[in-house]
Order: C-alpha cells, then structure tokens, then sequence
C-alpha cells in the first residue's frame, strides 16, 4: 500500500513537474517567438514608418507643415527604440548579436535622417537629397538588412522553441499520463482504504453492540451475583438468570429443576409458552421425579413435552456443587430450526445457576447446623429455647403447662476416659435416638452440651404429668448399652421445671430444671427432681458468690484473721492466718461456702497467694518488730499444689517478705494430700528442704489411714475439731482415738495441734493427753491485725520493747 | 496666456509679463549672445555662427507676441521695413538670409530642436512646452530669462 501511494505520489510529482516545463517552455515560447515577433514586427513597421515621415518631411516646403512629419519619423524612430529595448529585455541570447548589428545600422541612419531632416528644415533641399542618397539610403539599407538577420534568429529560436516545447509536451502528456494514472491508483487506494474504514467501523460498530450486550449481561450477572450474595430467594435469583436467555434472544426461553438423587422439580422456567410451563411442573423428570436421570433421557423427556409446542430444546445441562453432586438440570428452549449457539448461554447462565442454588443448600447446611447438634442431629440449644418459647405461648392459649426436663448422664465421664470418645459419641447417639423414640410426636428433645439433654413436654394438664414423662425417660436407662465390645448401664439425673410454675421464659426454665437435675445428681443420680424454691436459692446464692468472688481481691473485699496457737503452758506458739471475705451483697461469707468455689473456679490460686503473701509479710513485720511469733500458718490448697510453680511462689514470697522459712508453717488437708500424693509429696520435700515446715489439717476426716502417716513429709499434725469437740472425760472412745493420734505423731516425731478447743475441759484433757499445741475459741478467738497485735505487744517483755513502726508501714490484711 | 497673446486679433502691443528667450539647439556651442549679436542676427546683419556655420532665424507668425516684440522693440521697424530690408540683401547678392516662419512657439522650439544651426524667439512662457524641453536657451548678455537686467523682456 505504501509502495502504491509513494508510486502515486512520485508520478504526481514527475506529471506535475513535467507540465510545468511545458508551461514555462511554453512560455518561452510566448516570450521569445510570440513576443519577439511582435517586436520585430513593431520593429520593422515602425522603422517603415520612420522613413515614411522623412520622405513625407522630404517632400513638402513649408517647415511648419515639414515638423509633424520630422516628429513623426522621430517619435517612430523613438518606438524602434522602445522596441529594441523590449527585444534586449527578452534576455535571448541567440539574438543579443543581431540586435547590436540593427540598433548600430539603425543609429547610423538614425543620424542620417537628422540630418537630412535638418536640410530639410533649412530649405536646403538639394543638400537634403545628396545627403539622403549618398548616407540616408544606405544606412536605411543596411538597417533593414539587419533587421531582416534579426528577424531570422527569432525565426531560428522559435523554431527550436516550438521544438523544445514539442519535446517538453511530449514528455508531460506521458507524465501526464502517469499523473493521470497516479491520480487513479490514489483513488482507488482511497477508495479501497475508506472502504477498509467502513469495513472497520461496522466492525467496529458490530464490536461496540457485542461489547454493550456483553456489559449488559456483565451487569446482570453482577447483579445475580449481588441476589446470592445478600441471601435473595432462590427462586428469584433463578428466575433472573433463566431471563438471561431471552436477553439474548427474545424467543429463546430457559428453565431450570432443582432437587437431588430423591426429587426434582421445575424451579422456574422463563420465555416458555404458560401450558408449557405447566407440563413440565405436571410431568417430573424421570426416572420417578428425580434429578438422576441421565442427560439423554432428561432430554428425551422435556424434548417430547416441548416438541408438542413447536420448539426444540437444548442439550441439558448439568448443575453441580462444588463437591461433583449435581445439584439440578438447566435446559434451553427455542422455535423448532432456529438454529441457536446454546454452548456459550449455557456455560453462562449453568455457572451463574449452580453458584446460586449451592450457596442457598449452604445456606439451608449452615441454617441447620446452627440450631442442630452435629452428633445427634437433635436441635441444640439454640433451637430448643426458640421451641420453650413456643409452646409456653401455646400453653398460655390453651390452659396448659409445659415442662422442661433437663437430663445428664451419670457418669458419663467415666465412659468417655475408659472407653474413648468414640464410644462415648455412640452413647450420646444412642440416648438421642432413645430419647426420641419414647416421647411422644409434641415433644421436642434437645442435646445442649456434651453429656446434657433436654426435653420438652407439651400440652400437659398438671405438673405430675412431667414426672410421668420423667419417668418414662428415666425406663429407657433401664436397658444396657451395647458399645461395640462392651456392655454399660447408664442411669440418668433428670431435673423438672414447669411453665408457669416454676419459670416463665425459656431461660428460666432451663436453669430451673438444671437446679433441679443438679439435686438428684447430688443424691446419688439414676433419679428425678421437681424444681424447688429452695434449691434455686441455694444454686442462686452460689451464682452469686461464684460472680462475686471473682473481683473480690480487686475490691479488697478479702482480709486475714489470726488465731494462736497456744504450748501446754500458754506460751504462744505460732498463729493460723484465716481468710475472712466481706461481699456488700452476700455479707460475711464463710469460708467453707467460698473456698471450694474459688478451687472449683481456680480463683484459690490468686486468692492463695495473696493469703501467702499478707500472712508473711505480717509475720516478718512482727519479727522486726520483736514480737515473738515462732509460727505463721497458713493453709494450702491442693489446687495451688497443681498449678505447678508454687514451690517457686513460696521461695519468692519469703524472698520478697525477708521471712525465714522455717516461721512459715504450710497447713493441706489429708483429703488434698491423698488425691496427689506423689506430686504433692515432691512439692513439700523441696519446700522443707527451705525450711518451711508443714502440717497435715483436719487430721482424721479423710479416708487416709493412720499408716500412711509415717509416709507424709510433714511437721505436724492438726487434729480436726470434729474429734476434739467430742473429748470428753465420758467419751472414753474418741479419747481414746485423740490419745492414739497424738501417741503415733509423737512416734513419728511429729507436733500435734488440737483444733477447735472450746472448753477448759478439753483443754486439760489434751494436756492430759500430751498435745503439744492447743486452737481454740477457749484460748483465743481468731482476731484482727491490729488486736492481734496489742496482744503481742502485752505479752512482750518491756526491755525488749522497741520503737513500733509507723501506722503507715502496718500491712492490714484487708489493705 | 502666450497662446492666447498669439492670437492675431489681440493688440499687437500686448506683451507678456514673462518677456521673450531666444532658444537655439543643444549642440549649439553658443550658449551666451550679447544683445547686440541677436539683433544683428535678426536684422540680417549677421548671418553665421561663430563656427561659421549659417543661421537659420526662425521667426514666428506676423501676428504672434515673439514676431511683435522682434519688430517693433527689438528692431524697432516695421515688418513690411523688414521683410524689403531682407530682401535688399538677396538682392545685393549677398549670402540670402534663411529664414523660418513658424505659427506657434512649440512650432519654433521643434524647429530649433532639429535644426543645429536654427535660432528663435519665443515667449518665455513657453519653455515649459514638451516642444521646447530639447532646445537651449541663450543667456543674453550674461542673463537668463528672470534674471535681473535681463534685456528680452
């Protein structure tokens, strides 16, 4: 194409340049020939004309009648002049030397004829004509001749002119031509390129409409994609893909049938004549109205329905989850012959259906799962509380009561930790489908955490009624459970809440029924309770403390008290630090009702240290204040054995307190001993190692045995108060008990502390008995810092009194 | 004005305010005459140039400005006086004196023009004739027309 135009565009140049030679040569011509003929002719006419007035001057005598005629032959010699000089400014060489030769001739006659003229003037006629003969004719002559030689050399010029300009148009009619020609090619490669633009622009034009349509359905997509996923209806979504068919072709239509292996059924189905549709909802796909058929005979059986109506349809397609199950069937639908390209609206429009009806079973799966139990697939909590709720609104309408039955297996830790948890998951199964299996259809059944269900009884007349289902669930215990190799018995705690009785809000009634369930499990289980007041007082005192607990050391809620320890002679011996807590809402709060909440919460490990802490440092307080203290006791609980770095706690706190080890004095009971004895037993040995000595608490209410006292690590025994509080002189058994405690201690090298002295009487008889050290409200009730302290101070000798230190420094217990 | 102080029926007396040259050819090599030269040119009495060529007296019609004051100031005849004192010198033989009558100024200036050996007298108003731009004018007595004592005037 380029080689075309530059070959155009170089013809057009040599055309044009070639015309234009012919033009200027022409020109030439023009200037030179025509021109210089013109002159020449000027030329000789007037030189004729000259010569005519002098002969005419020559002939008259009057001069005034002679001057026009001398004017005249002067003003012609004048325009012979005028003539040459036009003849010079043509420039032409050829002629340059035949114009010197006439003008020199003419000058020459020129002279003559004034002369002669001049005569003339004079009257001397005579002279006038010698002149004129002798100088004027031949000078004349000779002027003509030179015109004649002028005249020749134009002739000559203008003939190689006329050839020149010959040749030139020759050669620019053939350049011309290929101007002509160049001009043509130009056209037909403009012609050729504006057809190639038009071409272009409809392409173009074409490309613009497929790219609209394609924004378009880009759009509709988006828009699909947008319904899926803010949860539109299914059938909404579906019906706006299968309208993606007729967007693209207003009589193609599209339908598309949802289900599984078990059913199938025309979801929505768009573009399709009404009875058509019909047909299709009317007649389910084979084989027995499900989603399993195979492409070829899905289509045999829309192609037969859709045929009846004049159209054909396109293969089926397949809609699959991302797992490979096929989720539904999308077919198209067009006039019989219309010969439509279904390939690429179907990829479409299947992608787009797929994505939808996946993400809405999803929704269905997760919908499920969150108010249903993985395991047993009964409903969850969640479920059952929306169920309560129901059929409490019910039971308002008819009169009825509703009760709800919390069940926990008994023991069913048990089974888990022996026979693993796959066992344990067959058990929890088996109870569901048990469960389920003996209530009636209104019930609801509920698996609420790992060993805990619940059931919901409906449309009962009285609260009785309940115990009869509860019983009823309870029967079906009765039966073993075979677990793969094994065989179990498994008994049930059950507790009953009823609406309106004892709860009128799901929440309510669950906890109620938890209570209650609670109850019977502390009665052994394999049993039912009915809700009580009471028993959700105390489960609700519980909560309470529970709650409180659990900011009581940021409140300073907590202090220390203090009870000696008293020798046989009254001699203080040590003291026992006793934790006290003081809650605004549930007051003075004893420490048997806290201490095992805060082991059962964990809060014992923090609130422990505390005591540590406070008990030592007050200890070491008083030893630098010379106040003579040998023992601080405090107690231990197992918990804050197994937590791990207590030993490294205890080393710490005596580090931090400047407290020797061998005043603190580390008090656990037998029971917390026994449950972990061999990591127990290395915590103690490492910590007496220190110096720290230990005692074994409530000495006698744990079912150790005396025999393994001889094994335990410790310092001292404390004997419990429940054996002191029965020594009496008449009492000769427990005495006796005491007496053999205090005898085996002493063999084993061991200090005996009586607990819980209350009476003179005890007392002698425990110094009777050989204790050695005596607590007791007899001696000393448990006591503040501050009291605790006076005393001290009282019973210190006066040399040994020092200066105290400042109130400031004092380390109160609740500070 | 000189055309109009040419016109026949016009007092003769009338004289142009610009007063009167005597133009000759430009290749004349006289370029001054004493006053006293040109009436004896005019009278006849002198009848050759310096380079004894002879001159040609161009006079202009009786009845014109230039021929009147020749006549009457310059010479101070009559014309018939003159006409029969020129005669007398042809007839005496001697060398005829030429003599040109021309109707108009621009006539007598042409004339001067192609004549080399020509002299005439013309009203000084007519120089700026195309006719005349090819002759000389004479100073007379030194003086150009304008001139103060020029004498044709």
């Amino acid at each position: 194409m380029a080689l075309f135009v530059g070959g155009a565009l170089a013809g057009s140049f040599l055309g044009v340049h070639g015309l234009n030679q012919a033009v200027m040569s022409t020109r030439d011509l023009y200037r030179v020939d025509t021109a210089g003929s013109q002159m020449e002719s000027d030329l000789e006419y007037e030189t004729q004309e000259s010569r005519r007035a002098f002969v005419f001057a020559l002939a008259v005598t009057d001069p005034n009648d002679q001057l026009p005629y001398v004017a005249a032959a002067r003003a012609a010699s004048q325009r012979v002049e005028d003539a040459l000089n036009r003849l010079r400014r043509l420039n032409v060489p050829e002629i340059t030397g035949n114009v010197d030769d006439f003008e020199r001739t003419w000058n020459k006659y020129d002279q003559a004829r004034d002369d002669i003229m001049a005569l003339i003037l004079e009257g001397n006629s005579g002279a006038a004509l010698r002149v004129e003969s002798a100088r004027g004719q031949p000078a004349f002559a000779a002027a003509l001749t030179s015109l004649h030689a002028l005249k020749a050399g134009l002739a000559v010029r203008a003939q190689r002119d006329a050839l020149r300009v010959n040749a030139t148009l020759r050669r620019s009619i053939g350049a011309l031509a290929a101007f002509i020609f160049s001009t043509l090619l130009i056209l037909a490669l403009l012609i050729k390129a504006n057809r190639s633009r038009r071409q272009a622009l409809e392409t173009l034009h074409a490309t613009n409409a497929a790219l609209d349509m394609a924004r378009e359905i880009e759009e509709e997509r988006a828009s699909i994609l947008e319904m899926v996923s803010t949860r539109a209806p299914l059938a909404s979504t579906l019906e706006k893909i299968v309208e993606l068919a007729s967007r693209r072709d207003g009589e193609v239509g599209a339908a598309i049938w949802t289900g599984n292996a078990g059913e199938a059924r025309l979801q929505v189905a768009a573009n399709l004549p009404q009875e058509l549709s019909e047909a299709l909802k009317l007649h389910a796909p084979p084989p027995s109205g499900s989603l399993s058929a195979a492409p070829e005979e899905f289509s045999r059986y829309s192609g037969k329905l859709a045929a009846a109506f004049g159209l054909e349809t396109s293969p089926p397609k397949e809609l699959r989850e991302a797992s490979g199950g096929r989720i539904g069937m999308l077919q198209g639908f067009a006039p019989a012959g219309r010969g439509v390209r279904w390939q690429p609206l179907l990829d479409q429009m299947a992608q787009l259906a797929a994505v939808a009806i996946e993400n809405s079973l999803l929704y269905e799966r997760l919908a499920f799962q969150a108010q249903h139990d993985t395991l047993t697939g009964l409903p969850n909590r969640l479920l059952f509380q929306d169920r309560v709720q129901q059929a409490t609104r019910a039971a308002v309408r008819h009169g009825k009561k509703v009760a709800v039955i919390w069940i926990d297996l008994d023991k069913y830790k048990q089974i888990n930790d022996t026979l693993g948890h796959r066992v344990g998951d067959e058990v929890l199964c088996e109870v569901a489908r048990r469960l389920q299996k003996c209530l009636r259809q209104s019930d609801s059944v509920a698996r609420v955490g790992g060993d805990e269900f619940t059931v919901l009884a409906q449309d009962l007349g009285q609260p009785a009624d309940a115990e009869r289902v509860a019983a009823t669930i309870l029967a079906t215990f009765n039966l073993p459970f075979h677990l793969a190799a094994h065989q179990a018995n498994l008994t049930a705690s059950l507790g009953i809440s009823v609406f309106p009785d004892h709860g009128e809000d799901p929440i309510t009634l669950l906890r109620n029924a938890d209570i209650a369930m609670y109850s019977a499990k502390r009665a052994g289980g394999g049993a039912f309770r009915v809700f009580r007041s009471a028993l959700g007082d105390s489960m609700q005192r519980r909560a309470l403390l529970e709650r409180e607990l659990q900011t009581a050391l940021e409140r300073n809620e907590l202090h220390l008290e203090y009870q000696p320890l008293l020798d046989r002679s009254g001699n203080l011996d040590g003291v026992e630090a006793l934790l006290r807590w003081n809650n605004p809402e549930a007051g003075q709060v004893s420490p048997v009702e806290f201490i095992p909440i805060a082991e059962e919460t964990g809060l014992i490990v923090s609130i422990g240290e505390w005591v540590t802490r406070t008990a030592c440092r007050n200890a070491a307080r008083w030893l630098q204040l010379g106040y003579d203290v040998p023992l601080m006791a405090v107690n231990v609980s197992a918990v804050q054995f197994s937590n791990g770095n207590f030993t490294a706690l205890v080393e710490r706190i005596l580090g931090e307190c400047g407290l020797p080890a061998e005043r603190l004095e580390l008090e656990i009971t037998e029971t917390a001993l026994m449950d972990n004895l061999k990591g127990v037993v290395e915590q103690i040995e490492l910590l007496r190692r220190m110096g720290v000595r230990f005692a074994i608490d409530d000495f006698g209410t744990g079912y150790s045995s005396l025999s393994h006292l001889q094994n335990l690590p410790v310092d001292c025994v404390k004997i419990d108060r429940s054996f002191i509080k029965a020594l009496e002189p008449e009492t000769a058994g427990c005495t006796t008990l005491v007496r053999g405690i205090i005898a085996l201690a002493h063999n084993l090298g061991l200090r005996v502390v009586a607990e819980g002295v209350e009476t003179a009487q005890q007392l002698a008889l425990l110094n009777t008995l050989g204790c050695d050290l005596n607590q007791g409200f007899f001696l000393h009730r448990p006591m503040s810092l501050q009291a605790l302290e006076e005393l001290l101070r009282a019973k210190r000798p006066r040399t040994e009194i020092a200066e105290d230190l400042p109130e400031s420094e004092l380390t109160h217990s609740g500070a | 004005m000189a055309a109009l102080l040419a016109v026949p029926w016009l007092d003769y007396a009338a004289q142009p305010a610009g007063g009167f040259a005597a133009v000759v050819h430009q290749s004349n090599p006289t370029h001054n005459l004493r006053f006293g030269d040109l009436l004896s040119m005019f009278e006849g009495a002198s009848r050759e140039w310096s380079n004894n060529s002879r001159v040609v007296l161009v006079e202009r019609d009786a009845g014109s400005a230039p021929f009147q004051y020749l006549i009457r100031r310059l010479l101070n005849t009559t014309p018939g006086d003159y006409r029969r004192s020129l005669q007398s010198i042809e007839y005496r033989g001697d060398l005829p004196v030429s003599i040109k009558i021309l109707n108009s100024d621009a006539a007598a200036c042409q004339f001067v023009f192609n004549v080399p050996l020509a002299i005439a007298i013309v009203e000084t108003a007519s120089l700026g004739l195309p006719a005349c731009s090819g002759v000389q004018v004479l100073r007379i007595d030194g003086k150009l027309p304008g001139e103060e004592g020029y004498r044709l005037k």
